[in-house]
């Protein structure tokens, strides 16, 4: 125990482990999908990988090292899923040190297990944490920029300053939505050091930041600006979005993260915990001002939260500790009859007691939910649609699909235009038909429709059945192949249904 | 009951004896206008409307007791003891299922967030009575 509380990577170390047992023991390497948007970084991913030369028609909203890494990690571990949540778990575990390193300074010991206690016990981050979404690996990436600069006693060298600015570089080239960390960043290098000083060491820590930003942008496929400059920062029809309200559903964070405010001039401003404060207030300001937040970046809005909740929630815990602690004690002395009461540490107690029974009342069962569901993913073998792409798999050259999962399980690709297209549904004015015009254009083997989407489409539905067969479905998802390449036909659960007569 | 009372400062017990005073009183006022159906509850074998009546007089006097009449070592005994039959109560309800027990009363439906997060509020409730009441009775037994 003593171990544990002497080094701070130990216990660092402890949750990111836990969550590699979960991700073995769970079925996510070899799940269909573990993430809303999963499956059009994969595809991307794929794209890249076995065809390079296609990525110039790729319609991207975000920059494309997430999409080079991934990719990369394709060519050297094989093409899989797995490996890409393999890598964001790994992200997540190294931002959970990073997080660590942060905030040894602030609590200590075995309470650093509450960073990620906190932060993973939420509805939807274990999740996230094993999903091959981009907003995990470039908050990792943000955190270590700031944390490698950290260093309370010491002034940074400068190549501890560049190292900064290259990992910020790369979060920001992973997804623009890392640089919500910006402020925070400043607040944190304004608070280490006199402002001066700050200006100076902000120079290296730009070259970094410059330089490896232009390296990226040469190293990438394209540059389109024209669609980085589209990317909406409205609601998108189809993706999951984050509500602010859904903070409420967490009130044990809440409170905690509340505490850990209150701790800040109580602590003379520690720089982790006014990193965290900056961050927090610059994305629920931007996600009040858009009105939108994608889900996926949810991660933004628990990590600050988490970090604060454990200075709260370590400071509240300490009076707790103190109860049972202290030897006997002797009653302090008798005022008329009234005996006087420790306000602070009674307000400490009301604080750890309060935060703990709602972190377990509001937030576990969502956990212990998140687990089941985790545990109950279905897998590419186990899943019918898959194995019947897979059929076709061969000699598919495109599939059409909005569920590119699917098509991804099967390393079949989805042409390069329709891939984001799909994935950012109405933002560019698309509709059924100048989407019908580009899949016709693409001629794909497959197609993987939604019978409430594209098949409500008359149009849609004319030209599907000219040109292919239906093969399987399974609720409103309906897999079409290619009449070229002679599929067996199985006849629609209505027309099943209407012979028996039901 | 009428123990004298040595603890006059509010503190932590007090204001749990408030909050179980004021549940108390709302499983009375539910009861007393009718808002409680009479199906029978799956944990305690009586009917709901029986059970609000019930327990809301135990809580009212619970609540009475922990802020004006009990000792601080009794109070904190009392409240660990009405803490830890909710947890029960809770957990062998989330087992069997059924109709579940009008606890927070009509408030539910003055504020409509509340009946959304009913059961999850009350296991925090439930664990937040059974610590101020655990903590402050080992605080109690450290005084000499």
């Amino acid at each position: 125990m003593k171990l544990f509380t002497q080094h701070w990577l130990l216990c660092s170390l402890l949750i990111p482990l836990v969550l590699g047992i979960t991700f073995v023991w769970s079925p996510a390497w070899a799940a269909v999908a573990t993430g809303a948007t999963e499956g059009a970084e994969l595809s991307k991913a794929l794209l890249l990988s076995e065809r390079p030369a296609a990525v110039g028609d790729l319609e991207i909203n975000q920059p494309w090292l997430y999409t080079m890494m991934v990719s990369a990690l394709f060519k050297t571990f094989g093409t899989s899923a797995g490996i890409a949540r393999l890598f964001t778990l790994i992200s997540a575990a190294t931002m959970l040190v990073a997080l660590g390193w942060m905030l040894h300074h602030v609590v200590g010991g075995l309470r650093l297990l509450l960073v990620g206690i906190f932060c993973f016990s939420v509805k939807g981050m274990l999740m996230l944490s094993m999903s091959a979404q981009p907003g995990l690996p470039a908050i990792s990436f943000a955190i270590l920029a700031t944390a490698i600069i950290y260093k309370p006693v010491h002034p940074p060298g400068w190549k501890r300053l560049l190292l900064s600015g290259v990992l910020l570089a790369c979060a920001t080239q992973i997804t623009f939505m890392a640089l919500t960390v910006l402020p925070a960043f400043v607040v944190f290098v304004f608070r280490q050091w006199e402002w001066r000083s700050a200006c100076k060491y902000l120079r290296f820590w730009g070259i970094g930041l410059v330089m490896a930003t232009l390296i990226i942008m040469v190293l990438s496929p394209n540059v389109n600006f024209r669609h980085l400059l589209n990317s909406p920062t409205g609601p998108i029809e189809n993706q999951p979005q984050f509500h602010l309200n859904t903070l409420f559903f967490n009130p044990g964070l809440m409170l905690a993260a509340g505490f850990g405010i209150f701790q800040l001039a109580k602590r003379k401003y520690p720089a982790p915990l006014l990193f965290a404060s900056a961050w927090l207030a610059t994305v629920t300001i931007l996600a009040w001002v858009w009105g939108y937040w994608p889900e996926s970046e949810m991660a933004q809005f628990y990590i600050p939260m988490a970090m604060l909740g454990t200075a709260g929630f370590a400071a509240a815990f300490s009076s707790v500790l103190s109860v049972f602690q202290a030897g006997p004690v002797s009653a302090q002395p008798l005022q008329n009859s009234v005996r006087q009461i420790d306000t602070h540490n009674e307000l400490n107690m009301l604080a750890a007691v309060t935060i703990f029974a709602f972190w377990v009342g509001f937030t576990v069962p969502d956990f212990v939910a998140e687990l089941k569901q985790l545990h109950r993913l279905p897998a590419v073998k186990d899943n019918e649609l898959c194995l019947s792409i897979k059929e076709n798999a061969k000699s598919t050259k495109w599939c059409y699909t909005r569920f590119a999962e699917y098509a991804f399980a099967n390393h079949v690709l989805i042409p390069p235009e329709l891939i984001g297209l799909t994935q950012l549904d109405g933002k560019y004015g698309q509709t059924n038909t100048s989407l019908l015009k580009m899949v016709k254009k693409n001629q794909p083997e497959q197609l993987l429709l939604a019978a409430n989407i594209e098949l409500r489409d008359q149009e849609w539905k004319t030209w599907t059945t000219n040109h292919y067969i239906l093969v399987d479905q399974d609720g409103e998802k309906e897999l079409w192949v290619s009449r070229s390449l002679h599929p067996q036909n199985i006849q629609p659960s209505n027309d099943i249904l209407r012979k028996l007569g039901l | 009951m009428s123990m004298p009372r040595t603890s006059g400062e509010p503190g932590l017990p007090q204001l749990a004896g408030v909050i179980l005073l004021t549940l108390g009183l709302l499983k009375l006022y539910a009861w007393s206008a009718g808002l409680v159906s009479p199906t029978q509850d799956a944990v305690i074998p009586m009917p709901l409307n029986k059970v609000a009546l019930f327990m809301g007089l135990i809580e009212v006097q619970m609540g009475v007791g922990v802020i004006f009449l009990l000792r601080p070592l009794r109070a904190a005994q009392g409240l660990a003891l009405i803490g830890a039959s909710f947890v029960c109560y809770r957990w062998l309800h989330s087992l069997l299922g059924g109709t579940p027990c009008p606890c927070l009363a009509g408030a539910t439906s003055l504020l409509p967030i509340l009946r959304m997060h009913e059961d999850k509020l009350l296991l925090s409730l439930s664990i937040w009575f059974f610590l101020i009441g655990a903590m402050s009775w080992v605080r109690e037994t450290r005084i000499k």
